[in-house]
């Protein structure tokens, strides 16, 4: 059965996959702060927020978000349905969605992010493990 | 013995309306400056004005620039060999001059170092780790593949290495940083025109990259494209570490620089050069044969 993508069950399944990674682990021993996802939706009724609390190569806390959670999450990565179901999928890895304008840091900075390409990478590599469903997207 | 062909006494002729023979005849027109005609004589007094850390960081950048474009022009020969190989006369033409303008931006370096800051001494001490990852390793490895290796994919991540991330993340976004600092600051008017002019050349350099790639992408499709965005994903990191390190060297940056800044100028410009190399998957070269460069 797949999992609607940023859903509560999805957020926690990942988060049970990523600490399954021993590839993430290794990459995210610096990793010290928690990371919003967000889907940005002209309707904002199909706006999805994920809020995951990483702490050096550990998944805390993983479940669905609100924009109450902004405040609290050290970085916030924006993008639009398509753009994540690229980096979810791994067709476009998280740092040349980045690069390329498709997703967005709308907190945090890309200098603080750059050290941690890797284990975003094993993030990705572990919500893509998750079988999922992205409605909306052809 | 057969009967070698020539294109030039051919009905094909040269093209003169392709990408690299517009570029080529720019080149002529824009590419034909002397690093020794440029006057230093106000930017040594200039830099004897400047405090410890101001020289330290144009000197920490001039010796990058200095080190890098050495390595653009000794790395980029086995690219005109393969073109001279595949008969693409006219990119070969142009590679020429890409090749006699790099030599000439060594010129104008070593020349600064010489005449304005009087160093003489060895400036590796600049050369942090992810530089000597881009410029040691990366970059001489993959033009150098290219010896043994014409494969597309290989073409393709030479020219990734080289033009997208050496001259397009790192040269283009320093320049423009460098640029800045001298601009801004009223200082070293020689310095500023040299630099005017290696933004200028290398903008073509960086055209011919986007369509090296885009040609590559266009006529061998995935395999192509997938290689060429793996490369950049690999290259990125190192690429921009290479920023970074230029900052966390100093506790306070001199000429009020900001990292942000250098950041977002090579986002964007990687952004859209990207997106056009992108849209050829869909739109093939059309763009390419009917306008700039």
């Amino acid at each position: 059965m797949s999992l609607e993508v940023f859903s509560d069950a999805w957020a926690r399944a990942c988060a049970v996959a990523i600490n399954d990674n021993p590839s993430y682990r290794a990459a995210a021993v610096t990793w010290e702060g928690s990371i919003l996802l967000h889907i940005v939706a002209s309707d904002p009724g199909s706006e999805r927020r994920v809020y995951l609390d990483l702490w050096r190569g550990e998944c805390r806390e993983a479940r669905s978000g609100t924009a109450t959670d902004e405040d609290a999450a050290r970085y916030i990565l924006a993008g639009d349905h398509a753009a994540w179901h690229q980096v979810l999928t791994g067709v476009t890895a998280p740092i040349m969605a980045i690069m390329m304008g498709k997703l967005r840091i709308t907190k945090g900075s890309l200098a603080e992010l750059l050290p941690h390409v890797e284990s975003a990478k094993q993030l990705v590599v572990s919500a893509a493990s998750v079988r999922a469903s992205f409605p909306g997207v052809a | 013995m057969t009967a070698r062909s020539y294109v030039t006494t051919s009905v094909r002729g040269l093209r003169h309306d392709s990408p690299p023979m517009r570029l080529w005849h720019k080149s002529k027109q824009l590419g034909v400056w002397d690093p020794r005609a440029i006057d230093f004589s106000r930017d040594r007094e200039d830099w004897t004005r400047l405090d410890a850390q101001e020289r330290d960081t144009l000197l920490r950048l001039s010796s990058l620039f200095q080190a890098g474009e050495e390595s653009v022009t000794l790395d980029l020969l086995p690219l005109m060999m393969v073109m001279a190989e595949e008969g693409r006369l006219e990119e070969e033409m142009y590679l020429a001059a890409f090749l006699w303008e790099e030599a000439k931006h060594v010129e104008v370096f070593r020349r600064f170092l010489d005449e304005v800051a009087d160093e003489h001494g060895d400036l590796t001490r600049y050369h942090t780790p992810s530089y000597q990852v881009v410029f040691g390793d990366a970059l001489p490895t993959a033009m150098g593949r290219l010896r043994h290796d014409r494969s597309p994919v290989a073409q393709a991540e030479a020219s990734v290495t080289y033009n997208m991330i050496v001259e397009g993340v790192l040269a283009e976004t320093g320049y423009e940083g460098y640029h800045a600092i001298l601009a801004r600051n009223g200082i070293m008017p020689g310095m500023q025109t040299a630099v005017t002019y290696l933004k200028r050349d290398e903008s073509r350099h960086l055209a011919y990259g986007v369509y090296l790639l885009s040609r590559l992408v266009e006529e061998h499709g995935d395999p192509v494209w997938d290689a060429t965005q793996q490369r950049m994903e690999a290259l990125l990191p190192p690429a921009i570490g290479v920023i970074q390190e230029i900052f966390s060297s100093y506790e306070r940056m001199s000429f009020g620089l900001k990292l942000e800044e250098f950041l977002d100028f090579a986002m964007r410009q990687f952004q859209a050069r990207m997106t056009r190399i992108a849209r050829v998957r869909t739109e093939g070269l059309g763009e390419w044969e009917a306008g700039d460069p």
